[in-house]
């Protein structure tokens, strides 16, 4: 199943996948006029700011072919997605365009990754390794001290760019960074809505791969095709399938989605960064730029890493009615299943629903067994349709 | 060749502190159980907390780490394995963190070691790694406790050698905006202890027990000093890892200043009687991660095999090296959160745990390294890599182990032992036969 071909008609998906499917020609297109790069590891990267000194940002991406470097310098506890995100970086193949690398509080690896990357920085000087920065904000807890502590990060940051790019980042430039922003996760808003509930016209596949695609192209221009898009979208048949909240191990490319696909299952929202958790939430235009930045992180879904147990059972069920979903699917790579500790109480509301749980474990990435997870996914399908 | 030996699980007890340790702690539990019985509120802390405030406000409390061992010792691995699959959670990761949790899960918890952990009033904790956050908010649930987070901030600061500054210059290495950020913490903390239990945290009280942990830890510290120095060494970790541990626990309290230097007086002794541990020692080594507390017997069979002297591990080095910090008066609250915001670095953050375990492979005249890489930690990250190449680049041939050491069940005894026999065979002993 996968992209249908009314999908791959569109014009504007085209563009998306073009640039999916071959980011270092996209993020070279970005450069054409010279701009500097900043790599962004982590879901919590004010990218507002980078663009407001003039500076393109970019969501680094796994490495999913060999990973010498991964296999080398990692422990054997780092999941598949932070050994793909590290060779990236390692690997050397985007030295030439990663002049800043920044990663985020996201996740309790990804401040390791920071220190490991540090360090090898520091001991092997001849490596080409970008200018690394972390950006510590305090996710978990949405009290004044989190508060207080983001907005001072956040004015750290500006400070630290505002060297990097050498000139002042005002007030006004952050403004116009976060009003493009805003309309861009509009936009992907607005379109993402068209997944949703019975009347959902489109794949997982399809939506990871145009959304994950318009990371890659200048903010204006990507706002423009996820709107054309989603207008065209409007048309397309009805995905009969069943619809799924997807949580667990973040997927970078389609091949998971794409494979439930094929097996009755359809995605139709993610609390992940490649996805739908990526524009939940505006930042505030009606107060200074700095303290809008800040708090947004207050905002948003929370995520698995950085959630409570608590907030995630409230809020899973509550978006899973939201999006019209049917169940939940728990997608966890190897030695990254901390997801188990926010199950069993999202289960005691989700089983009030009526709502079943796919829990897949021990997975990687790429996938080992395609074969076994079909029958996995083929059986779930036919498990909550027969009982519906 | 192999000698058939039956490894129980019993420890060597050579030295007679162990002994006061070891008996101290049921007794200071039974007190504790009947202050807590009596109306008293009761704090239940990650050993990664200041414990140093609660002991000098007088709230009782236990340290979940230190329960996790009694636990362990007691053989309750598989009680808790059970308790926490019936609530629907997997009972293979994150097993050692979890144990507490399952504790709280326990409606017999009476039948526990010493009559079972009385229920917790408060709960103190700082940030840790996700799982280990969502297993302490279950926790904090299932006891019906009030919860204290301290927030963490990353390390931005590398110092070369941090040990040479730690004791004078800990504002240095630590870092202002991270040393500010942890005093404030300290004094939320502090803030909200006062609130919950009604007591006040007397300032001189403070500096008092601070002084205390200064001279406790120096005790580790000459302690640790002799064994460095001293071939063959007086005592191995099997000797001295439970007197360690258990007057840690009691940081900042006069018994547990005895206690250090009651250790530190019978090692001096033995070693000035040219006691050895290992009569026949031949070679030292050093073990890095978490002790195998449910096993410490594992270590003989080196001892008497190859003279192999396990003499060093991170309990007494840390207590040696991590907790010092003198000058406490001028602001006692700031210099504790240095203290504390740096403990984990130590372990966890390069360059600070290579360099700490490479120094301490010199002073301690080590001939190699074992390294316990836990199996079922999704976070476990130390740079493990960085940490071998620097010991291998020194000159210190190391061998990794990877296991669950909180799980018995799960311990492979011929796997662990055949490892340490090729480090010590094939790495170490050409080497020095080379020499
Ligand atoms: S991942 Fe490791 S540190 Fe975290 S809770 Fe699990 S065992 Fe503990
Ligand atoms: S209550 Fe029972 S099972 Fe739970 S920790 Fe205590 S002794 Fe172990």
């Amino acid at each position: 199943m996968s992209e249908r071909s009314c999908v791959l008609e569109s014009a504007a998906y085209s563009e998306l996948k073009k640039a999916f499917e071959n980011k270092r020609e996209a993020i070279a297109d970005l450069r054409k006029e010279g701009k500097k790069t900043v790599f962004m590891l982590g879901d919590d990267v004010p990218e507002e700011i980078i663009m407001a000194a003039g500076m393109i940002p970019v969501r680094l991406f796994g490495c999913h072919g060999p990973r010498p470097n991964a296999d080398k310098y990692l422990e054997i506890s780092f999941g598949a997605l932070w050994r793909g995100l590290f060779e990236t970086v390692m690997s050397g193949e985007y030295a030439d365009m990663m002049d800043y690398l920044v990663l985020s509080n996201s996740s309790d690896i990804i401040q390791k990754l920071f220190y490991y990357l540090t360090e090898i920085k520091r001991t092997e000087p001849n490596r080409k390794l970008p200018v690394i920065e972390y950006v510590d904000y305090l996710l978990m807890h949405r009290d004044f001290r989190c508060q207080e502590r983001n907005l001072r990060e956040t004015k750290e940051f500006i400070e630290k760019v505002e060297k990097w790019s050498g000139k002042k980042i005002t007030d006004e430039a952050l403004s116009e960074a976060i009003k493009v922003c805003n309309e861009y996760k509009q936009a992907l808003r607005a379109f993402s809505s068209l997944r949703y509930g019975a009347d959902s016209r489109i794949n997982g596949s399809e939506a990871l791969t145009a959304i994950a695609g318009s990371f890659y192209l200048d903010k204006k221009q990507a706002t423009k095709l996820i709107k054309n898009l989603a207008k065209e979208a409007e048309s397309w048949p009805k995905v009969d399938a069943l619809k799924v909240l997807y949580t667990g191990s973040m997927q970078e490319t389609a091949e998971v989605y794409e494979l439930m696909e094929e097996n009755g299952i359809n995605v139709i929202t993610e609390d992940k960064l490649f996805g739908d958790r990526y524009a939940d939430c505006d930042t505030d235009e009606t107060i200074p730029p700095a303290r809008a930045i800040s708090s947004r992180y207050h905002n948003r879904f929370p995520s698995s890493e950085r959630g409570t147990v608590k907030e995630r059972a409230r809020c899973i069920p509550e978006r899973i009615t939201e999006v019209g979903a049917e169940a939940l699917v728990i997608f966890m790579n190897q030695k990254d299943e901390s997801y188990i500790w926010d199950a069993p109480k999202q289960k005691i509301e989700l089983d009030k629903m009526g709502i079943k749980i796919l829990t897949i474990e021990d997975q990687y990435y790429p996938l080992r067994d395609k074969a076994e997870l079909a029958v996995k996914f083929a059986q779930f399908a036919e498990t909550v349709k027969g009982g519906n | 060749m192999a000698e058939e030996k039956n490894y129980e699980t019993r420890s060597v007890k050579k030295l007679n502190t162990p002994k006061l340790t070891g008996a101290y702690q049921k007794e200071w539990f039974m007190g504790l159980r009947a202050r807590i019985e009596a109306g008293e509120p009761f704090a239940f802390v990650g050993a990664n907390t200041p414990m140093e405030i609660l002991q000098a406000m007088d709230i009782p409390f236990v340290v979940n780490q230190w329960w996790t061992a009694i636990c362990a010792a007691k053989q309750m691995g598989p009680r808790f394995y059970d308790l926490l699959e019936q609530a629907g959670y997997r009972n293979d990761i994150c097993s050692y963190c979890a144990a507490a949790y399952a504790c709280s899960l326990d409606n017999k918890r009476e039948e526990g070691p010493w009559g079972g952990l009385p229920n917790p009033t408060l709960l103190i904790n700082a940030e840790s790694c996700s799982s280990g956050m969502k297993i302490e908010e279950l926790m904090t649930e299932s006891f019906g406790a009030d919860s204290f987070r301290i927030h963490h901030y990353h390390q931005d600061v590398i110092t070369e050698n941090w040990w040479e500054k730690s004791l004078y210059d800990w504002e240095e290495l630590v870092g202002k905006k991270r040393i500010d950020f942890y005093e404030n913490e300290l004094r939320l903390l502090i803030s909200f202890l006062e609130n919950k239990t009604g007591r006040k945290l007397d300032m001189n009280r403070l500096v008092e027990t601070l002084n205390n942990v200064n001279e406790q830890e120096g005790y580790f510290r000459k302690t640790r000093d002799i064994i460095a120095k001293t071939v063959p060494a007086p005592v191995t970790v099997t000797d001295t890892v439970n007197a360690v541990m258990q007057s840690q626990w009691h940081r900042g309290t006069r018994w547990g200043v005895e206690m250090a230097k009651s250790l530190y007086e019978e090692v001096k002794d033995l070693a000035e009687r040219s006691v050895a541990a290992v009569p026949n020692e031949k070679i030292r080594i050093l073990w890095i991660g978490r002790g195998l507390w449910f096993n410490l017997a594992f270590y003989q069979h080196f001892e008497e095999k190859f003279g192999a002297a396990f003499i060093w591990t991170m309990y007494l080095g840390l207590a040696a090296d991590g907790y010092l910090r003198y000058n406490v008066e001028e602001n006692p609250i700031r210099s504790l959160a240095s203290r504390f915001s740096f403990l984990e670095d130590i372990l966890h953050v390069p360059p600070f745990n290579n360099q700490w375990f490479v120094k301490e492979a010199i002073n301690n005249q080590i001939d190699g390294v074992v390294f316990l890489v836990p199996e079922n930690c999704m976070n476990n990250g130390d740079f493990s890599y960085n940490i071998i190449r620097s010991l291998e680049e020194a000159g210190f041939p190391v061998c990794v182990l990877r296991a669950d050491p909180a799980d018995a069940k799960k311990w492979s005894q011929e796997n662990m032992v055949a490892a340490v026999e090729d480090l010590i065979e094939n790495r170490i002993l050409p080497k020095k036969n080379g020499r």
